[in-house]
């Protein structure tokens, strides 16, 4: 009883402070406001920046005032901007990487609301591109550790079977790892893959991949941009501790109905897109399902028609403007894998998302959202005994409430703070027959916790030379009291079980972290950046393998299971060369773990409900250098990346307790990317890439058993995989273009010299000679060519 | 649990068309040599043997040496006491005995310089209700055929099993290992799925299956046995020891099990 209410009082004292919390960011914004406040009269302007072709909101535009070169904002995550000006006469620029800057004379003598419509740079042979992105925006912002991708951008990279893909680029940029190879899994600068929050319009996808890795869920016709904090994170994200995916949705063009779509060898796709109220609501809707499967089914062959082998996944989006103050957005997801052969054996999988929004604005300064997101991952086994049908289902499900305010208090200031409440329900899984003489039916309780955070952030222009963007964020976690709970001692026993508990909070866990980052401008193309962030994490995946599976086990902190915790410092250099035609930047990162985990020896991690046993904690640090030099202009363009790191881990009962390589460490790692306009027409790309292999524990002996030889492991992760190298080759032919009709065909090359990767290495009986073991290298993917249509009306 | 990992195997090998084998020669670092002891007392067979080897280097033959001279007893928990002979080099046995199931047997080695122990329960037999055929089409795999075991899972007592199945009188190389979690009492259905890819089974095939019932040690031993011997670590998955049941960091097993036989002839 004692224990429960402490509980409770904690929780109870953390919305307290909650509600200091809040109090003291009005204080502060209270403070800033009323600082700025000078004899002079002053009037906003604010406004949204807009795509002139589809209306679609541009998120990170920036605006500036011609006469104060000092002033300037960008547009936040819904294209809406304010400046604070005196009275006045000025001109204000609208810019955006990749489309034609655009100038507006206002005349200030009052608040005012003003648009952008800004159009993309429509290329012209032999025509020098200029960039319209103020030009030295990598400089001058404070954040570092983010890269940005526009969807434009990936869309000539060669890539897996000619799908192109998000995350399979960003994996080709400094500081992020793909989980092996053609796998959507990554891992940034040393976390691990379930270490990456992976938001799709603020929704957390679960399981970002679709048939065991190979292809990622976003479907690159519905998204807009997607941008990856790798450190400095702002205090608005949280939840996870190596890095933040956000990932945005078309919201669907607002002017006139269009499409576009694509037949590939894998898949097609369809996006369909249009006004429901012109200049007032849109809607997006896209579609993609693979087909090997319908081929397969026309075989004779028994061993191909019995299979089942597909994806598909739909993304849809709404938006309706109320009026000049209020918008409301609703969008989902939905997809699904299957596999399976016959009626012996399936396995079906798929996340589901939905994210209901509100813009309000206060004034001209307020920016308000508030969301409510949902969230379910869910994995269905069938397997086939005779006359009955066993089941095995499992699923992960979030509810969120999440509010986040925009002050654009002053020229100087930009505020952020919000506050984020997710109930979590995780049940670990179901075991079910129709026929009662195979099987006791098995449910195991769900496990449930509340997770609430508050923060606030301050973007802050000292001068122009110093921008500093802090900001804090304090998390609190709390396991709930439902259905079975265990507690466990130090060495991982059950102690005791308690059963049908009435509802309330077991324990809170109470997290504070900081961040911050900085930059100090050295001249016009020259800046030192520097952060430090600590991130947290409640939710944890447990995986075996390398890769990752649909079946992998989640489990949020418990009394037992700790939160994860990261804090990590990195430094800075930008500079950019030749008119800001080349942008180099390099950055080195240190940072440290806390509450790691791993499994035990032999662990079972798969429908074991005290999974918690299984399990043992350390910490880690990981440390490294990343240097990326890009060309964003030009007939060429492209970058070269190169990531020296290390990624280390301790724990107490394994190597004796000493830092052992994680598997992820790889010490070098060089990718270069180039695009090349050979003609209106034609565009050819390539991209390169080499790794260290992993760190792997390969056998130091054998001995028999059984009279099966059985390889002798010693220290964990104590050899390396062989290094990896894989030219890509990409063109793509541009075959009509017309206002009412687009069609292009891409090819392309996967693997163009036939490189045999290592991709797993086993150790077996000699096939010639039984007196012998050997090592046996399997690679996954040879020379593979693919070809794709796709067209746009 | 129900294969699920072999299943999952056979779809990803499947789905990698294009993969591709080869040997290649790696710099493995060495270790010490260990002892590997394997101790078994079947009720059925009226034996206890106990071998004795030593690991080896693994860029080395297949030759295991054998550890001679040991002293190695065994006694049960009603007091009665083996003594084990060597009947080869490294291999003790003791004959012609009365062995009774529901009894824990300890086991006791003393090998160059060192004492090992081990204690396994020998657990009540269960029988084999009948054999049957499994058949399985999809993913390149045509008309391929495998055994089903059904047995049934006596009633409040927690079972763990091995099945050794024998292919025309040659054991084959698969770890078989399952237990009642979700099934207690009831009719359980086992299919040897084979992975070894030069073991199909043919109309005619005479195939021998035995159903051990094993405590919980050896089974854990056997369960993490088989996950380093089919994927054999990779880089995909972090291989260990298995979880041994002898004491004094040794190698190996000892159980003490209780067996039941049946024959099937491939239709």
């Amino acid at each position: 009883m004692k224990k429960r209410s402490l509980g409770f009082k904690k929780a109870i004292n953390f919305m307290l402070s909650g509600k200091q919390f809040l109090k003291f960011a009005i204080g502060l914004l209270l403070i800033f406001s009323f600082s700025k406040s000078e004899a002079q009269q002053k009037f906003t302007i604010n406004g949204n920046v807009k795509d002139a072709r589809t209306g679609e909101e541009m998120f990170g535009a920036t605006v500036s005032v011609k006469e104060i070169p000092t002033i300037g904002t960008g547009t936040n995550a819904y294209g809406f901007y304010s400046i604070t000006l005196p009275e006045g006469n000025y001109n204000i620029i609208a810019q955006y990487v990749g489309y034609e800057p655009k100038i507006i004379n206002v005349n200030l003598t009052s608040n005012l609301k003003q648009d952008f419509l800004i159009g993309e740079i429509v290329r012209e042979l032999n025509e020098v591109v200029i960039s319209a992105e103020k030009k030295n925006e990598n400089v001058s912002r404070p954040q570092m550790g983010i890269e940005k991708l526009d969807i434009l951008e990936i869309k000539n990279i060669p890539v897996l079977f000619g799908e192109k893909d998000v995350i399979k680029t960003l994996q080709l940029l400094p500081g992020v790892k793909s989980a092996g190879e053609g796998n959507t899994g990554f891992f940034v600068r040393g976390g691990g893959a379930d270490e990456n929050l992976i938001l799709l319009d603020e929704a957390p996808v679960y399981s970002a991949s679709h048939l065991l890795g190979f292809f990622s869920v976003f479907n690159s016709d519905a998204i807009k941009d997607a941008t990856l904090f790798k450190g400095g994170m702002p205090a608005e994200y949280g939840g996870r501790l190596a890095s933040v995916l956000d990932i945005k949705m078309n919201d669907g063009n607002s002017n006139k109905f269009g499409g576009s779509g694509g037949i590939g060898l894998i898949s097609s796709r369809l996006n369909l897109e249009g006004p429901i109220v012109k200049e007032r609501g849109s809607f997006m809707f896209s579609g993609r399902r693979t087909y090997a499967d319908v081929f397969l089914k026309l075989s004779k062959d028994s061993s191909l028609n019995n299979t089942k082998l597909y994806f598909y996944d739909f993304n849809l989006k709404t938006n309706y403007r109320i009026d000049s103050k209020n918008r409301i957005f609703l969008s989902g997801y939905f997809g699904n894998d299957v596999l399976g052969f016959g009626d012996t054996f399936g396995i079906s999988w798929g996340n589901a998302t939905g994210t209901l929004r509100w813009n309000h604005l206060f004034n001209a300064k307020l920016f308000s959202n508030t969301s409510l997101i949902y969230s379910n991952y869910n994995y269905q086994i069938d397997i086939g005994l005779g006359e009955s049908v066993l089941k095995i289902k499992s699923k992960i499900r979030d509810f969120n409430l999440k509010q986040d305010f925009t002050y654009f208090t002053s020229n100087s200031h930009l505020v952020k703070f919000g506050f984020n409440s997710i109930l979590h329900t995780i049940s670990p899984g179901s075991i079910t027959s129709d026929n009662s003489n195979d099987l006791n039916n098995t449910t195991y309780s769900d496990r449930k916790s509340w997770e609430n955070a508050v923060y606030l952030s301050d973007e802050w222009k000292i001068n122009s030379k110093f921008n500093v963007d802090f900001g804090l964020r304090a998390t609190a976690y709390s396991i709930l009291k439902f259905g079975e709970y265990y507690n466990y001692n130090e060495k991982g026993n059950v102690t005791d079980t308690l059963k049908n508990l009435g509802g309330g909070i077991i324990k809170t866990y109470l997290n504070l972290e900081p961040r911050l980052s900085t930059s100090y401008i050295l001249n016009e193309t020259t800046s030192l950046k520097a952060s430090y962030a600590r991130t947290t994490q409640n939710i944890h995946q447990l995986s075996n393998t390398t890769s990752g599976s649909p079946t992998d086990v989640w489990i949020g902190s418990s009394n037992y299971v700790k939160p994860a915790i990261a804090d990590q410092v990195s430094l800075g250099y930008f500079r950019n060369l030749k008119e800001n035609k080349y942008e180099f930047s390099t950055e080195v990162y240190y940072k440290l773990l806390a509450n790691q985990i791993e499994y035990k020896d032999g662990a079972e991690l798969n429908a074991n409900e005290n999974v918690e046993t299984e399990l043992v904690f350390g910490k880690g640090r990981a440390y490294g250098i990343e240097f990326l030099v890009k060309k964003k202009t030009g007939k060429l363009t492209g970058w070269v990346a190169y990531t020296l790191s290390k990624t280390e881990r301790s724990f107490d009962r394994i190597n004796r307790g000493n830092y052992f390589s994680a598997k992820q460490d790889r010490t070098h790692e060089i990718s270069i990317v180039a695009t090349y306009e050979l003609s209106r027409k034609w565009t050819l790309s390539a991209n390169w890439i080499y790794n260290t292999g992993n760190a792997v524990t390969f056998p130091t002996g054998k001995y028999t058993v059984d009279g099966n030889v059985i390889s002798l492991y010693s220290e964990r992760n104590q050899d390396r995989m062989p290094a990896s190298h894989r030219l890509d080759l990409g063109a793509t032919y541009l075959h009509k273009k017309t206002d009412k009709w687009e069609s292009s065909w891409s090819f392309s090359l996967y693997n163009a010299y036939s490189q045999q990767n290592p991709y797993t290495i086993t150790f077996r009986k000699s096939k010639d000679n039984p007196e012998k073991t050997e090592a046996v290298q399997t690679s996954l993917f040879k020379i593979i060519p693919s070809v794709s249509y796709n067209f746009k009306f | 649990m129900f294969k699920l990992n072999f299943i999952l195997l056979i779809i990803a090998s499947a789905l990698v068309f294009s993969s591709c084998e080869k040997v290649i020669d790696l710099d493995l670092k060495s270790s010490d040599s260990r002892i590997v002891i394997e101790g078994n007392i079947a009720d059925s067979l009226g034996q206890i043997v106990v071998k004795i080897s030593k690991s080896v280097n693994y860029n080395t033959n297949n030759e295991f040496p054998t550890v001679s001279n040991s002293v190695v007893k065994v006694t049960d928990d009603q007091g009665q006491v083996y003594n084990l002979s060597e009947t080869s080099s490294g291999k003790y046995v003791s004959s012609d005995l009365l062995l009774t199931n529901n009894h824990t047997y300890n086991l006791s080695v003393f090998a160059e310089g060192k004492t090992y122990v081990a204690s396994s329960y020998m657990p009540v037999p269960v029988g084999i209700d009948s054999l049957g055929i499994e058949v399985i089409n999809g993913f390149g795999i045509k008309d391929r055929k495998f055994v089903n075991v059904f047995f049934t899972d006596p009633l409040a007592t927690t079972n763990y099993y091995q099945v050794i199945e024998y292919v025309n009188g040659k054991k084959t190389n698969d770890i078989f290992y399952d237990n009642d979690e979700f099934r207690e009492g009831k009719k359980i259905t086992f299919t040897t799925f084979n992975n070894d890819d030069d073991l199909i089974l043919e109309k005619g095939d005479v195939v021998q299956i035995s159903l051990l019932s094993i405590d919980k040690a050896s089974y854990e031993y056997f369960r993490t046995l088989a996950g380093i011997y089919v994927n054999s670590g990779g880089g995909q998955t972090t291989p260990a020891n298995p979880t041994s049941n002898i004491s004094n960091n040794s190698l190996g097993y000892f159980s003490a099990h209780s067996v039941v036989t049946k024959v099937i002839i491939i239709p």
